[in-house]
């Protein structure tokens, strides 16, 4: 059932090719970048209909460094990704780093950006093996020339048999190695809720001898929408009633203590205008990455405009058949968070909008994020101030997993043994912690691998 | 054993977010119902994950009365389709049927969007793990998290969830969809509860990229007028419509599929589950129609923002480099490069005939089941029970009298009353065929036939009956005009009608009776009548002149059919006793026997269509119901003839 004839005819033609595991944030940040340096890139996904799909919330928040790491984050992005992301993006219109997305909105058009680069190509399969070609890799333990390993075939396998062989392969499975994911009383495989694990990767990059450390991350809760028109909330800060997005409220709600207002709006006007002040004017201007984005950031937002409203595709007909701000509504339900100030912490009481239910959701706001958002009501009775709490659509919890414990400072995958295979390991399965140390980890492993196959190529060509 | 993790309480808990599952919550919650849908990912709303598509002949005319009952799938696909045309338009009027091709994001985006607008209904993650029933009565839903969902009704729409396992060749996995976890757990809640399990199968074809297709090489099947939708309640919005394509296999294709045969799961027994006759696998086709030479595959866009392509025909779970093989042996396919195999997927049912017809369980009260696991296929007939299992659910948790279709008034009705009397043998999927009065159920009609209904259910607004009643008004008002009218006998009139290739008129004749015949277009009628009647019949707008044209040509038709039904209607509903003891009963075959005691249907209709249940049979039992009943009694539109539930001995409450 082996097919190597695409493989080895693109190498016959000089082009390097290599396969992507994974189309999560990372996987597709890599993919991207590997294609737009002429690589030949198969990205796989064991279901083609959550490319890109931010799996735990919607807010993509910064390390500490502000506008100005999002803003050079964005730039190592291809420009296509990177219009992807910030078309389907909020901010608060304080100017406060976090960026809301739309994970719908990204995903989708994440997909269609991809979908259109040369040279790289989707493919729905869940991998389960992975072998090195003994044939190419005879030079594997010979740590010492790393880049000879590096040029080695490498060869994945799918769970339906399918064998694809590439110059490299780039593992971006997120937290599926060994995932579990903790929910109430339930314990399920998997590195994100309802979604096949890669279990049998895991086998076998362990029978390879790569050695694996533990990780976890804990995903709050988000809560039904009974809100019947646009997802808008209202905060009342100690600066007054301002209208939030709902989705906002989650992460915002945990700033609200500090006493800074909060307001956010979903209308895309509001988005293109914060954004290019972010980018244009923001804090970063003489930032070389972050002014090389300025200019594209300022371009794409035409480009997008047309793009996603589908002018040129539909005569202007189609915009009116998108959805507006669709995905958020059902994060939230709240119309009315009071913010209060609690000994430990905020505690943000919740008011359903039928009035029929009050909670207590209780925030530490550490590092200026939301750590924990638990629906009240389900973590026992005490903490519930009315009848019931409101049902979370999506309940707290827990994902651990095993991430390669072994990379080389390029990425690559390092064996127990010392042998360096043309395997490299990016985003939260290389131990990266947000969205954006994925998207950055997915860029510069692109890139590094990129380096590495022109290198081997020239050998092999 | 779960541990309990907190407790809500609802009317109604639906579990699967298909489409049965949509139309079902959106039912319940918009009759007041405090509702919860449960799914296992909320990111999967109102997937198609085979078919972009909703429509075609039968399926289409379900689709119109969920929307005239005041379902969502037709405003649904309205909102997202890229396509739409009218098939069979040289046919006669009982067989038209729209068919429109849908951007599947948007079909999703839209459908959650309504959900989440919907006043009273909650969206919930988390895997259905146990139905809590006591007494024969569901009590709660238990989720695998530990929440506890205490409901009065709950609608199971599960799909292909219940223990599916994805299949390609000899290879296979636990999946309810390739990439999802299935519905391990609730099986065996079912099971424990009284109802029996068995298992299907169903396939997808392969995408591929679209980019890599050579269009010039196939047929180009555009879309149809820019006035056609599907829903009676919002005007059509002309769009840009997408193409698509038509090519066919070739001997090589066929040859490539009977090299590989043996690959098949079909013959190597990885699947075990029976599938559809209907829509087959191209492994099938060839098993079954080694004379042809050639199959259509229609070769289709799934969406604005994807360049993946739906190959119809194309259905296979042969091993993935097979699959390519196939795809290049077709003309236009050459070269195409493949995105997502085609695999089988196989799932649990609930053999439809241990339900009732308001799709509850016979054996938990409170219990319905909607949709691919009734032993279905297809995303019409999924939410056309959807919406009837919703309603009925409703019903129930407000202690009233379930909600029934006859087949005389829908294909709704010959769906259920199908599924529930004579079971499946392999997923069903609806014809027009299947229904007896097809030339009253027809695709142009069905406002006319159930907004009333959907109104007095609560679903459809005063707004939307009265534009349904002003349509009924004006058609009425024309129809009188049409006979009102003279053609009159004169030279002109008979060259035009001679011109029109039917008789000329002996003397004056109604317009309306001119129109009867098949030559003459309401168009032609305008020129064969005098200046100012002209004026007057002109102002009639479109769908009253549809309505006009298929009442003057099928009267005849249409009259034989109504007499009939009124006839059948009396034994029809002739009620059969709950309790009623056929052993005893002379006259009857041993297998009539068996089935009727186990089936105990309602009425000697539903007892006719019993297979096993032959004419003599019900001769006899008619004669014996006659003897033994004074009045066999007619039923209102929103009484069950029979409530199937009410076993010996059971009360309703």
């Amino acid at each position: 059932m082996r097919r190597p004839g695409a493989a080895a005819r693109l190498r016959a033609r000089g082009q390097s090719t290599a396969v992507v595991v994974g189309a999560g944030v990372s996987g597709c940040a890599c993919a991207a970048v590997l294609a737009g340096e002429g690589i030949h890139v198969t990205l796989l996904n064991s279901a083609l209909d959550r490319v890109n799909l931010p799996g735990y919330g919607p807010e993509i928040v910064t390390g500490g460094s502000g506008w100005h790491e999002i803003g050079e984050t964005m730039a190592m992005l291809p420009l296509a990704l990177r219009q992807a992301w910030l078309s389907s993006a909020v901010a608060p219109a304080s100017g406060e780093a976090v960026l809301i997305v739309d994970r719908r909105a990204v995903s989708i058009e994440t997909k269609r950006a991809l979908e259109r680069m040369p040279g790289l190509q989707f493919r729905q399969g869940l991998v389960t093996g992975l072998r090195i070609d003994s044939r190419e890799c005879e030079n594997l333990q010979d740590s010492s020339d790393s880049d000879q390993g590096r040029s080695a075939k490498v060869v994945v396998e799918t769970v339906f048999g399918e064998m694809i062989e590439a110059d490299a392969v780039i593992l971006a499975v997120g937290l599926g190695l060994g995932g579990r994911i903790s929910v109430g009383a339930d314990s399920l495989r998997g590195g994100r809720y309802g979604e096949t694990p890669a279990d049998g990767l895991g086998t076998a990059l362990e029978v390879l001898g790569a050695s694996f450390s533990q990780v976890g991350l804990e995903v709050g809760a988000s809560f039904p929408s009974t809100v019947a028109g646009l997802v808008e909330a209202l905060v009342e800060t100690n600066q007054g009633s301002r209208p939030i997005s709902t989705v906002a409220v989650r992460v915002l709600a945990g700033r609200c203590g500090s006493g800074q207002p909060v307001t956010a709006r979903l209308l895309p006007e509001e988005v293109r205008r914060v954004l290019a002040e972010v980018f244009l004017d923001g804090p970063t201007p003489d930032d070389a990455a972050g002014g090389a984005g300025a200019e594209d950031v300022r371009e794409a937002g035409a480009d997008d405009l047309r793009d996603r409203n589908g002018t040129e595709d539909f005569g202007g007909h189609w915009p009116q058949f998108h959805p507006p701000a669709v995905h958020w509504s059902e994060e939230l339900p709240i119309e009315r968070v009071i913010v209060a100030k609690g000994a430990d912490g905020v505690v943000v009481p919740l008011v359903s909008p039928d009035g029929r239910a009050t909670a207590e959701i209780h925030l530490s706001p550490e590092g200026g994020r939301v750590r924990s958002a638990a629906a009240a009501g389900f973590r026992g009775k005490g903490e519930v101030s009315g009848a019931e709490g409101p049902m979370a659509s999506r309940l707290e919890h827990t994902v651990s997993a095993q991430v390669l414990g072994t990379l080389g400072p390029d990425g690559g995958l390092t064996l127990k043994s010392g042998g360096k295979p043309p395997v490299w390991v990016t985003g939260r399965a290389a131990g990266a912690s947000s969205y954006l140390s994925s998207l950055r980890s997915g860029a510069l492993v692109g890139a590094e691998v990129a380096r590495a196959l022109s290198r081997g190529g020239g050998d092999s060509g | 054993m779960i541990p309990a993790y907190g407790e809500w309480t609802y009317d109604v808990v639906v579990v699967g977010g298909g489409h049965a599952g949509c139309e079902a919550a959106l039912a319940s919650a918009r009759m007041g119902c405090r509702t919860a849908l449960v799914t296992l990912h909320l990111d999967n709303i109102a997937l198609m994950p085979c078919n972009p598509a909703v429509g075609g002949i039968g399926k289409g005319q379900l689709t119109r009365e969920i929307d005239a009952l005041g379902g969502e799938q037709g405003r649904n696909i309205d909102r997202s389709f890229i396509q739409i045309k009218m098939l069979n338009t040289s046919k006669g009027p009982a067989v038209r049927a729209l068919r429109a091709q849908a951007d599947k994001r948007l079909y999703e985006d839209w459908m959650k969007l309504t959900l989440t607008r919907t006043p009273g209904l909650d969206l919930v993650q988390g895997e259905a793990a146990a139905l809590d029933v006591s007494r024969e009565t569901i009590r709660a839903v238990k989720l695998a998290d530990g929440r506890r969902l205490q409901t009065q009704a709950v609608v199971l729409a599960t799909g292909t969830f219940l223990r599916g396992k994805v299949v390609i060749g000899d290879r296979s996995y636990a999946a309810g969809r390739v990439g999802e976890l299935p519905a391990q757990h609730l099986s065996q809640s079912l099971l424990e509860a009284g109802l029996m399990l068995d298992r299907f199968q169903s396939a997808t074809p392969p995408r591929i990229d679209g980019t890599t297709v050579d269009r010039e090489r196939m047929a180009l099947q555009a879309g149809g007028s820019d006035d056609l939708c599907f829903s009676h309640w919002q005007a059509p919005v002309p769009r840009r419509q997408v193409p698509c394509f038509l090519t066919h296999t070739t001997p090589e294709t066929h040859e490539v599929v009977a090299r590989h045969l043996h690959l098949s799961p079909l013959k190597s027994g990885s699947v075990s589950g029976k599938g559809p006759r209907y829509c087959p696998s191209i492994d099938r086709k060839l098993i079954n129609f080694p004379e042809k030479e050639r199959h259509p595959v229609f070769v289709e866009p799934e969406g604005v923002t994807t360049q993946e392509m739906y190959l119809q025909g194309l259905t296979t779970s042969l091993p993935v480099f097979v699959q390519e093989l196939i795809i290049h042996a077709t003309p236009g396919l050459e070269r195409a490069r493949l995105v997502r195999p085609g695999y089988a997927v196989e799932y649990d049912y609930l053999p439809p005939e241990q339900l009732s017809l308001s799709l509850q369980t016979r054996a938990v009260r409170g219990l319905f089941s909607a949709g691919q696991v009734n032993g279905t296929s297809g995303y019409e007939e999924a939410a056309a029970q959807g919406l009837m299992a919703g309603i009925n659910a409703a019903l129930h948790a407000r202690n009233e009298a379930p909600f029934v279709l006859r087949r005389d008034q829908a294909y709704i009705g010959v769906l259920i009353d199908d599924l529930v009397t004579k079971g499946v043998d392999e997923p069903y999927r609806m014809f027009t065929s299947r229904a007896e009065y097809r030339l009253l159920l027809r695709h142009d009609n069905a406002a006319e036939r159930l907004s009333s209904l959907g109104y007095s259910l609560g679903l459809l607004t005063a707004e939307q009956l009265s534009l349904v009643e002003e349509k009924q008004r004006k058609t009425k008002e024309y129809s009188d005009l049409l006979d009102a009218v003279q053609v009159k006998s004169s030279d002109a009139t008979d060259t035009l009608l001679e011109a029109l290739g039917t008789a000329p008129l002996e003397e004056s004749q109604a317009a309306a009776k001119i129109l009867r015949r098949p030559q003459v277009s309401f168009d032609d009628l305008l020129s064969l009548v005098s200046a100012e009647d002209r004026d007057r019949i002109s102002s009639a707008p479109p769908d009253v002149v549809e309505q006009l044209a298929i009442q003057a040509r099928y009267e005849g038709y249409i009259r034989r059919q109504m007499a009939e039904i009124r006839r059948h209607r009396a034994t029809e509903t002739l009620q059969i006793p709950a309790s009623f003891d056929y052993w005893s009963l002379e006259g009857l075959t041993h297998e009539a026997k068996d089935k009727l005691d186990r089936l105990r249907p309602g009425t000697l209709g539903q007892a006719s269509r019993i297979p096993g249940v032959s004419p003599a049979d019900v001769s006899v039992l008619l004669v014996h119901l006659h003897r033994s009943s004074r009045d066999p009694g007619g039923t209102s539109l929103l009484t069950e003839p029979v409530p199937l539930d009410r076993r010996p001995g059971q009360t309703w409450s």
